[in-house]
């Protein structure tokens, strides 16, 4: 039923529960869990490194420790996943994600949904009407 | 996971999508589940109609045939199955049963999100619930 499922995550509290809700989804469901979480690159300068050490410098981000950490959470739930750090807005990395995974599910958070946000344009929002798959806004917040 | 499903239906191709995927996940999760349609009270002319017939002429008719469609639909997939139809504005009619039997789940199609049309079903939905809502694709 819903076997690829998109999950978007940073390290804030209310994404740290959209992501426990969701291995609990895909646990239920029986699918396979991407974790999406999108950043900006930081200017690293290594042009006064050597060699040897600007490969280690490029891999140690942020982004690949939170998701190395959700991949965690999932095995201990028994659920598979696989992580995607991507370089873009949060609403466009779950979107683009979900395409070239073929998702048939996007979980969000309903964090921005409602209050002085909604008319600007949240996440949950913007995923909620562009997504080609169905969404779950889970309460966050 | 999910106790108390609640899905809106009318008797569109895009509500019966919602409706399955509604009742595969009530039928996943064990829990129960409330089909909630809305309708429009019929305007009441009964002047022409003998006395004899007044209590027979049911606005929600169709609404309840439907939802008796509908809820058979749930049983054959051994899903516990509550229905509700109400007078009024689809989007209200949802979030309002939602509240009452405090449901974990809305399920709703995502028919008119695309357009952003102000005052959509599910965009109106999902901006007001309180709990969890699933907006399955449907168009």
């Amino acid at each position: 039923m819903y076997n690829v499922i998109v999950v978007g995550a940073d390290d804030s509290p209310t994404a740290l529960e959209a992501v426990r809700q969701a291995i609990g989804f895909a646990k239920m469901s029986g699918g396979t869990l991407h974790f999406v979480t999108a950043y900006k690159p930081k200017p690293v300068d290594t042009s006064d490194m050597p060699d040897e050490f600007r490969y280690s410098m490029a891999s140690t981000h942020e982004a690949d420790v939170l998701l190395r950490r959700l991949t965690d959470l999932a095995r201990a739930e028994g659920v598979d996943s696989e992580v995607h750090a991507v370089t873009s807005d949060p609403a466009d990395a779950l979107i683009t994600v979900a395409d070239r995974e073929g998702a048939d599910l996007i979980v969000v958070g309903n964090k921005g949904m409602k209050g002085a946000r909604r008319v600007l344009g949240s996440v949950p929002n913007s995923v909620a009407h562009r997504a080609a798959c169905s969404v779950l806004i889970l309460p966050t917040t | 996971m999910f106790d108390t499903v609640v899905v809106g239906a009318d008797d569109s191709a895009t509500a019966a999508k919602a409706v399955d995927a509604a009742i595969e996940l009530a039928a996943l999760s064990g829990g129960t589940l409330h089909i909630v349609t809305a309708y429009k009270p019929a305007a009441r002319s009964s002047s022409g109609v003998p006395d004899e017939f007044a209590g027979s002429v049911q606005p929600d008719s169709h609404a309840q045939s439907l939802l008796a469609d509908l809820a058979s639909r749930a049983r054959a997939a051994s899903v516990h199955v509550e229905t509700h139809a109400h007078d009024g504005d689809p989007a209200e009619a949802i979030t309002s049963t939602a509240d009452r039997v405090g449901a974990d789940l809305i399920v709703v199609g995502s028919r008119g999100m695309q357009r952003r049309v102000l005052g959509s079903v599910p965009h109106s939905v999902a901006h007001g619930a309180g709990c969890a809502v699933l907006v399955v694709k449907t168009d």
